[in-house]
């Protein structure tokens, strides 16, 4: 039982084989790196990264948003950072009898620039869009992991959405939000929408609930990538009058810093299962925070 | 010296029987080689291994480090939020090593278009129908869901039930249209093509369900999600798939009463719905349904795995015995002069196991196996 030596053998898992160790790595690697650079430069690299140039229009398909169905979810919770910035000047005068008195000129439901600081998480916020449309947004609660919004139609039923252009650097908060009122919806072109009973958000006056979806998607310009500047936009809060809301987006490069946060912030999200009631009132929490509008919201 | 199960003659310094397989020593556990990779227990959770059985001890080496190179640049591209690239390598990892070793051990034999056709393009192919269907079925879906809110009874029979039963169903007739044909029909052959088989599908199924997250670019902001939907879809699922199109076939040479052979089918089917419907149910837990259903998709495939090397080990021993006791020989056997592609031994002639390292001669290098085959009918030809 020795090893045979009249056929004299390879060794043993080296006889003959058409690869060589090596060229099976470097096969991997160069399935790897090759399908990765197409991929790249087919779908990630920037097909028009001029701001005055408009953006291609996204396919109806574009509502589906990767993770529309159900077993990847690759949808995401959209990186929210909630700020409520004063947008209108209120003067102090003095009346005869010694008394101050504040006065505030009414709020324009406008696009408020963007703000990267700061914070107090008011009650919800509403904005109108569009005509007809009013989204209605809210803090993220305790325990959750991403804000609700709600979408609300004056009269109809059934909303029809068109397909907005995609995002482009610079672009408007309109476009913005159209464009994330596409993702929301998922809807491709003209896509109705089922009336769904908000159980979690106080109705404005007037307005009935149209959908109800978790605030849960990312805005990706036309170059691909997350945008640190500009993709931010306002919402007027019509309870406050005075105060914005604004939802900003972490660039790649505060996501690359912030990788092992995450990592963590999703494995505590798991094990804060339980406690993660999902809701989402119309009553924020009033508090104060400082910091950077694009650093992450750790889930859980 | 006779061996105690099937009464063989063997070699007196032998450590295992090389007719049935049957280890000799006393302090060698049969269940601590398995067949096809004796440096291995049969219940180890090893993923190379157990899906290309024609691998021997080197050549596992250099398809792990390939696994790895494909997991490590998943894992890094998910983490920095490049999610097309992640998908993309995740997709293709297991596909392309499988087919690497396709070619490199000559496991299609003489039909390598036969086995690309049907379980590449065809598979590939059948994937992308079921993602596209799955796909249809969802866009209804969510629409007005808020978070954490179960989905509907319809959505849950026929996205968590209909969608993995007609992919079981694709995978055993796929499979079951290789292994029927001549030369295939062997139960290693039934790992080799449903392996391909079942990654080709899983392949195409995440392609056409995730079309949007390369054409758009789309990526969540969190690296973690991104990674861990990528590592999911390119090595979990891929493996359950191979796994599920592997069992039926497996357990039904093993078993001869109908009842029993019907095992395997219930095997697959648990697999592929547990997969399936726990991914639809945690769908709406967003970053905790997420890891959720990551850590259950790499238990459903380990316990796969470790289906498939026990169904393979039994096969391979009981059809030896079965051979023994017939006065056959088995399926495969060693040819005159041919080695052990694990341990460099010459082999016993006609014998179905190493005398020292016990791995079935089934599972060894074929194009060893077949160079010997036509040296010894050439040796014959220029003898007559």
């Amino acid at each position: 039982m020795t090893p045979s030596g009249s056929s004299s053998p390879a060794a043993p898992g080296q006889q003959h084989f058409k690869l060589s160790p090596l060229s099976i790595a470097l096969a991997i690697t160069a399935v790897v790196v090759a399908g990765s650079l197409i991929i790249y430069f087919a779908f990630v690299q920037p097909a028009n990264t001029s701001p005055n140039v408009p953006s291609p229009k996204l396919p109806a398909s574009a509502a589906g948003i990767a993770g529309a169905t159900a077993p990847t979810h690759l949808t995401s919770i959209l990186r929210t950072e909630i700020v409520e910035k004063s947008t209108t000047k209120c003067t102090t005068t003095k009346s005869k009898n010694g008394k101050k008195k504040t006065t505030c000129p009414p709020s324009t439901p406008s696009v408020i620039e963007p703000t990267g600081s700061v914070v107090t998480v008011g009650s919800g916020v509403a904005v109108r869009l569009q005509q007809g449309w009013t989204v209605h947004a809210s803090a993220p609660q305790s325990g959750t992991t991403a804000a609700y919004v709600d979408i609300w139609g004056t009269s109809s039923t059934t909303v029809l959405v068109e397909a907005p252009g995609t995002l482009k650097p610079g672009g408007t908060a309109d476009e913005l939000l159209s464009y994330f009122l596409q993702a929301f919806l998922q809807g491709s072109t003209n896509q109705s929408v089922t009336p769904d009973a908000d159980t979690t958000i106080n109705d404005a006056p007037g307005f009935q609930d149209i959908a109800q979806d978790q605030f849960s998607y990312t805005l990706v310009s036309s170059t691909g990538s997350q945008q640190s500047e500009g993709l931010a936009f306002g919402l007027v809060n019509t309870s406050t009058s005075n105060s914005a809301i604004v939802y900003e987006f972490a660039p790649i490069s505060d996501v690359t810093k912030t990788l092992v946060a995450q990592w963590v912030g999703t494995l505590l999200s798991v094990l804060s299962y339980s406690a993660g009631s999902g809701s989402s009132g119309s009553s924020g929490s009033g508090s104060s925070s400082s910091g950077s509008g694009s650093s992450p919201v750790l889930p859980g | 010296m006779n061996c105690p199960r099937c009464n063989s003659e063997v070699p007196v310094a032998a450590r295992f029987c090389h007719r049935c397989g049957e280890s000799l020593d006393p302090t060698r556990s049969r269940h601590q080689h398995y067949a096809a990779n004796p440096n291995e227990p049969v219940r180890a959770l090893a993923l190379v291994s157990t899906l290309m059985p024609h691998l021997s001890g080197h050549r596992n080496h250099s398809y792990r480090t390939a696994l790895a190179i494909a997991f490590v640049a998943t894992f890094v591209a998910g983490a920095f939020g490049a999610v097309p690239v992640a998908l993309f390598c995740a997709a293709i990892a297991l596909p392309t090593v499988l087919f690497l070793y396709q070619y490199d051990h000559e496991v299609w034999e003489d039909q390598p278009w036969t086995v690309i056709g049907i379980g590449v393009v065809v598979a590939a192919g059948a994937g992308v129908g079921v993602g596209a269907l799955g796909n249809s079925l969802n866009d209804s879906r969510n629409l007005v869901s808020g978070l954490e809110q179960l989905p509907g009874a319809s959505t849950i029979l026929e996205v968590g039930i209909l969608i993995p039963v007609i992919v079981l169903a694709i995978l055993w007739l796929l499979t079951s249209a290789l292994t029927s044909r001549a030369g295939y029909s062997h139960a290693v052959e039934t790992i080799n093509f449903g392996a391909l088989v079942g990654t080709a599908v899983a392949l195409g199924e995440s392609m056409a369900v995730q079309h949007n997250a390369f054409s758009l670019a789309i990526h969540s902001g969190d690296p973690s999600r991104d990674a861990l939907v990528a590592m999911t879809l390119g090595f979990a699922k891929p493996t359950i798939y191979a796994c599920a199109a592997i069992l039926p076939g497996l357990q039904w040479r093993r078993f001869h009463s109908p009842a029993r052979r019907l095992v395997g089918v219930l095997e697959g089917l648990v697999l592929v719905l547990a997969y399936g419907l726990l991914a639809l149910l945690l769908s709406p837990y967003e970053s905790r349904g997420i890891v959720l259903t990551a850590l259950i998709a790499f238990v459903l495939a380990a316990a796969g795995l470790l289906r498939v090397r026990v169904a393979l080990h039994d096969a391979l021993l009981s059809e030896a015995l079965a051979a023994v006791h017939a006065s056959e020989s088995p399926a495969k056997v060693a040819h005159p002069g041919s080695t052990c592609s694990h341990c460099g031994v010459a082999l016993e002639p006609d014998a179905a196991f190493c005398l020292v390292c016990g791995s079935a001669v089934a599972t060894m290098a074929k194009q060893l196996l077949r160079r010997e085959r036509s040296r010894r009918s050439t040796a014959q030809e220029v003898g007559s």
